[in-house]
């Protein structure tokens, strides 16, 4: 049990998907059409050298960090877990995501048009904290009389999925480009449980000590890639072999624009993985469903009709909080993400040789903010972060952004990215603060990656 | 202006390359230890003078026994944590006779597992309380109780009493666990 409640507090929810704002629209990078496919694409080709063209990753925690439980102080661990565990709430959460991207690729169709492709995998899982139940575990309900203990804060959702892409971005006129990518899901693993309902509560009874009441119970577990018709899979390496196209496919779409309002503002959004997958294999569910009440067994002292108490306790619990399994395929909604961003450039303006032949013009600095959003199953989460950009040469790149979100309000990050012939490489690395002491981050995140770009 | 960024840039590369963290010791988790305590309602009965007497006031028995099953200790989380358990009980007694109850904690084969609980509810009290601690180091074999048995008995002497009478015993009984666990 202690297991159950250490998973509950560290492990529980999941969703993929990262806040990519440095690396958003960021020196005409190939991944900014990962980010928005309505993003300008300067460049005749690009190939993504494989496995590193794109690598990201993102931990985060809303309400504790490493240190609160692991440092070495000498204080007690016990001590430590409960006052974390008082601490949280049932809108604090754990996430991990991260991202490798297999191939990435692109050439310029004609002069307006840009198609990109390529496959990456991806895990994202994001766990709330179902405090209720938590508590429920480490301290039993002795001291919780006629509290109700919710069941609904048990929210957890996990994705390992492969994702072929391809995508076009069109130059519909000097101002306006507009884009989209389609996308086959690949879900080699997929655990979640979301949208439950119920309370366990026990009052003083009236003709007992105690009465327990399961109040409108409705659990549901929908799990694939874990077990095959009840047999548990051992063999792992499957996992990853199912993300190349062998494991529970869905459909998901892209699209984006950007929008140059003069020729120093744009603005800019997009709309990422609105799309499902369709769990069909290795596929098992849970669900309990139903009330109970319990209040001990009631003797009738009727020694000429002896009674089963506890047989006929069992089987009205079955009968009425049933507990199902069964190899139904369910379908799992990505998380959506939507990017909007405003960018005003200044500065100096240097020419950049383009695909076409000619130069264009940029400023070498510029300002603004992104906004962005992913649907997650308890609400939205939302970061604003506002950044600068510098051009050091008409080569390198940077950008620093400062955000808000769920997890800091000092959150500094920065990006690099350089470009020496067609080789180029960049990284971003997010909440920078919080990298001088890992163990005090609530979250971290970076990506890099090497490309060749021509012109 | 460029030199600045420059350095800045460098500034923050040397941030991230030599990004460290304090002293963490993940083993700690292995201490980590879990107290719930848990109540639960266990056995509760009611009944009239009829169970004992006659219409004409005669004894037609003066005690009656019941069991249930008993499944706590099928949990192998409980049979591994638990390391005390109150039983708690509660009576109110309208009779004008005293009650003797006898509680006993049964193995698969019938044997105790547990010395006899026993306790009297005097006549005509109606706040009735007791409590056993039952200390498992000291009481293992509870561990192997499959079946809990109550037997009820009635003063044989007393107050007149008849099966018309509305007059009526009941008992409520609950328990509270305490456990202990370690990773």
């Amino acid at each position: 049990m202690k297991n159950i409640l250490f998973y509950f507090v560290f492990v529980s929810c999941v969703s993929f998907g990262q806040n990519k704002s440095i690396l958003y629209d960021f020196a005409g990078l190939p991944q900014n059409l990962m980010l928005n496919p309505g993003a300008a694409a300067n460049f005749k080709f690009h190939i993504g050298i494989p496995l590193v063209s794109g690598f990201s990753a993102e931990v985060g925690s809303s309400n504790f960090v490493l240190s609160d439980l692991f440092l070495n102080d000498n204080i007690d661990f016990t001590n430590k877990f409960n006052v974390v565990l008082n601490r949280l709430s049932a809108r604090d959460h754990i996430k991990i995501n991260t991202q490798i991207e297999i191939l990435n690729g692109g050439f310029r169709l004609n002069d307006k048009t840009y198609l990109s492709f390529g496959f990456y995998e991806e895990f994202d899982a994001i766990s709330y904290y179902p405090k209720d139940v938590a508590i429920l575990l480490n301290e039993g309900n002795s001291a919780y009389l006629n509290r109700s203990f919710s069941l609904s804060q048990l929210q957890f959702k996990a994705d390992l999925v492969g994702v072929l892409h391809a995508g076009i971005s069109r130059e519909i006129n000097e101002k306006f480009t507009i884009g989209g990518r389609f996308k086959i899901y690949s879900g080699t693993f997929n655990a979640k449980t979301t949208n439950n309902t119920g309370t366990f509560t026990t009052v003083s009874g009236k003709n007992t000590i105690y009465t327990h009441y399961l109040n409108s119970i409705n659990i549901n577990i929908e799990t694939s890639g874990i077990s095959n018709k009840g047999e548990r899979l051992d063999d792992t390496s499957n996992l990853i072999e199912n993300t190349f196209l062998n494991g529970n496919f869905g459909l998901g779409l892209d699209a984006g624009f950007t929008y140059k309002i003069s020729k120093q503002l744009e603005v800019s959004g997009s709309i990422l993985d609105f799309g499902f997958i369709n769990h069909s294999k290795n596929v098992a569910n849970y669900t309990a469903k139903g009330n109970f009440i319990f209040d001990g067994v009631n003797f009738k002292y009727d020694a000429a009709n002896a009674t089963d108490y506890w047989g006929n306790i069992d089987e009205a619990f079955k009968e009425q909080l049933p507990y199902e399994e069964n190899y139904d395929s369910y379908i799992s909604w990505r998380p959506t993400k939507i990017n909007g961003a405003l960018k005003y450039s200044f500065g100096e303006q240097r020419s950049r040789y383009c695909y076409d032949n000619t130069y264009k013009d940029f400023y070498n600095s510029a300002v603004g903010f992104h906004l962005f959003t992913i649907f997650r199953p308890l609400s939205p989460q939302v970061a604003l972060t506002g950044f600068y950009e510098r051009a050091l040469s008409k080569k390198i790149f940077t950008k620093f952004t400062y955000t808000i979100d769920d997890y800091s309000f000092s959150n500094f990050g920065a990006g690099l990215s350089a470009q020496l012939g067609p080789f180029n490489i960049y990284g971003t690395a997010g909440n920078l603060l919080e990298f001088v002491n890992l163990a005090d981050a609530k979250n971290i995140s970076f990506q890099f990656g090497l490309n060749l770009i021509f012109s | 202006m460029n030199f600045v960024f420059k350095k800045l840039v460098v500034a923050l590369l040397i941030v991230n390359f030599f990004s460290c963290s304090e002293d963490l010791n993940f083993k700690q988790a292995e201490k980590l230890v879990i107290s719930p305590i848990y109540n639960s309602s266990l056995v509760n009965f009611s009944f009239l003078p009829s169970k004992f007497f006659d219409n004409s006031g005669a004894l037609i028995r003066n005690s009656v026994t019941d069991s249930s099953d008993f499944t706590l200790f099928n949990n192998s989380f409980v049979k591994d944590n638990i390391f005390q358990f109150d039983l708690n009980v509660e009576c109110k007694n309208e009779f004008e006779r005293r009650i003797f109850i006898d509680l006993e904690f049964l193995d698969r084969n019938n044997n105790p597992t547990h010395p006899t609980i026993q306790f009297t509810v005097f006549a005509e009290d109606l706040n009735f309380t007791f409590q056993e601690i039952i200390l498992i180091d000291s009481n293992s074999s509870i561990l192997n109780t499959v079946q809990v048995r109550i037997t009820t008995t009635i003063e044989t002497s007393g107050a007149p009493i008849t099966a018309a009478e509305i007059s009526v015993f009941e008992l409520k009984s609950a328990i509270k666990g305490y456990f202990k666990s370690t990773i």
